[in-house]
């Protein structure tokens, strides 16, 4: 039987708020990064703080996502690592970027304190701006992403923080020695995991992984072949907001932004005279194809190319749905363990051997 | 579709498929003007979106040709593109489109004749399924 602590600071937000201040009251961590409003009901972003009294009014849980953590942490650890501790709070989809940007080498988690929780979901920007709030309550309104996530507790990371099945406030699940450490640290005894929390996580899944199902077999139905394809991008801007919002596209040059997308002058007029007909200024089927062979094999399924499209495509259903099957096929999950490499880092002799003639 | 010739472009090791076209050359072996052979220096070298970006841009196959297992220049340069190929075969069949029109094959500098049957079998098959569809702009 898992053990854990309580946390009964009020809601949910607040005695996570309360637990992170105190790991740095007590010095435990030299500074916390976690989700904070910039200005009340406009959206929670990542900020790296060190006043307890700032570290106390982070919202955790909010059904917000604006972009990713696991991109903010390769900032913060890609050229040294951390010198002294520092505790991020990261929902479960990032903290599969961070175990794959990891494995890339854009992270390194020396003295990094990992705290996800079990996760609910976030509203899609729009929804949640119209209508703040602090905790997800409607499932139906959650992000597509969220509604169909397998992975909605976390499997890497020192501290799981819950608030399902719990009666008050939070649970705190230490993952690691380290993190049984903070909590004993804070003076907090461990008892047994509620077992209401097992509950909902196994009604959860069984919900998402239907709707999953379900929206996979309807995309693949709807959009799949070629005019499917033209009909699901037919609305594309080419302005790569998704593949500039997402965790693993962590490349500094970029081939879609290098000059092979673009021609001389008289080029487009020779491809006129051969083609008869020339998509101006590129064509965005190819950058979407091409950024499905380039991150599906690592694509968390996080859902921020969605959020980021500002003509509303569902960029992540099509990214997860062929993720699902790429990483299928080599057996591979993206962030399901520090130890598995990632699918374009291992190649093995006797694999794949009806595929060549 | 008789009269139809389809377009390949062909992207062929240095150490191996590129020699095995100019062995098949030298030795009389005729093939089909159908591929456009592009020569890299690696299997390996070749990204998926290559092999996307071509078929997009009008070509009703794509191949790619290494050397066989174990054979590579470059010691693992193959296996890379194997697996490459594998994940542009994936999505292609995930978005119900052909992924047949994508070929790899090991093909060593002295299999001149295999790389004849190779290419002459994969313009047949490009020959039965008719034009591509994929470098379509609109509906």
């Amino acid at each position: 039987m898992a053990k854990g602590a309580w946390i009964k600071k009020g809601d949910p937000n607040q005695s996570a708020g309360w637990f992170l201040a105190e790991l740095r009251r007590k010095d435990l961590v030299k500074g916390v990064m976690a989700q904070k409003e910039m200005y009340p009901g406009q959206g929670a972003w990542h900020y790296l703080l060190k006043e307890p009294e700032d570290i106390e009014n982070t919202k955790v849980f909010i059904p917000f996502m604006g972009s990713s953590g696991a991109t903010a942490i390769s900032k913060l650890t890609k050229d040294k690592p951390l010198k002294d501790p520092v505790a991020v709070v990261l929902r479960p989809c990032e903290v599969r970027g961070v175990v794959e940007l990891t494995k890339y080498k854009q992270i390194q988690l020396d003295n990094l304190i990992i705290i996800s929780f079990d996760c609910v979901g976030a509203y899609p920007r729009r929804v949640y701006l119209n209508n703040p709030v602090d905790l997800p309550e409607d499932e139906d309104k959650l992000r597509g992403s969220c509604r169909r996530c397998k992975r909605f507790t976390p499997h890497f990371g020192d501290i799981t923080l819950t608030y399902l099945g719990v009666s008050e406030g939070i649970f705190a699940i230490p993952m690691t020695e380290k993190g049984e450490e903070l909590l004993k640290a804070l003076g907090l005894e461990l008892e047994d995991v509620p077992e209401e929390r097992e509950k909902k996580l196994a009604e959860m899944e069984e919900k998402r992984l239907a709707t999953r199902e379900k929206e996979f077999k309807e995309f693949a139905e709807e959009y799949g072949g070629m005019e499917g394809q033209l009909k699901f991008f037919g609305k594309c801007i080419n302005c790569k907001n998704c593949m500039e919002n997402c965790p693993i596209c962590f490349c500094k040059e970029c081939f879609f932004k290098s000059p092979s997308l673009t021609w001389d002058s008289e080029v487009y007029m020779d491809m006129l005279d051969n083609k008869g007909a020339v998509r101006m200024p590129e064509d965005p089927i190819f950058f979407q194809w091409g950024r499905l062979a380039h991150i599906t094999p690592s694509c968390i399924g996080c859902g921020l190319c969605t959020e980021a499209c500002p003509v509303d495509i569902k960029v992540g259903l099509i990214f997860a749905y062929v993720a699902e099957n790429v990483q299928g096929a080599f057996d591979y999950e993206a962030g399901r363990s520090l130890d598995e490499a990632p699918i374009l880092m291992e190649f093995r002799e006797n694999e794949l051997e009806d595929l060549a003639l | 579709m008789s009269d139809f010739e389809p377009k390949i472009v062909g992207f062929f090791c240095n150490w191996c498929t590129s020699s095995a076209a100019d062995l098949a050359g030298t030795s009389r072996l005729q093939y089909p003007a159908n591929v456009r052979p592009i020569r890299v220096p690696c299997s390996g070298t070749v990204d998926p979106v290559y092999l996307l970006r071509a078929l997009r841009e009008g070509a009703d196959g794509v191949m790619v040709g290494g050397c066989h297992p174990g054979d590579c220049h470059y010691i693992t340069g193959n296996l890379k593109a194997r697996r490459r190929v594998k994940i542009v075969k994936t999505i292609l069949e995930s978005l119900r489109l052909p992924a047949d029109r994508v070929l790899l094959a090991w093909i060593s500098g002295s299999e001149g004749a295999k790389f004849q049957r190779v290419v002459t079998e994969f313009t047949n098959k490009l020959k039965e399924m008719g034009p591509s569809d994929l470098s379509k702009k609109w509906k």
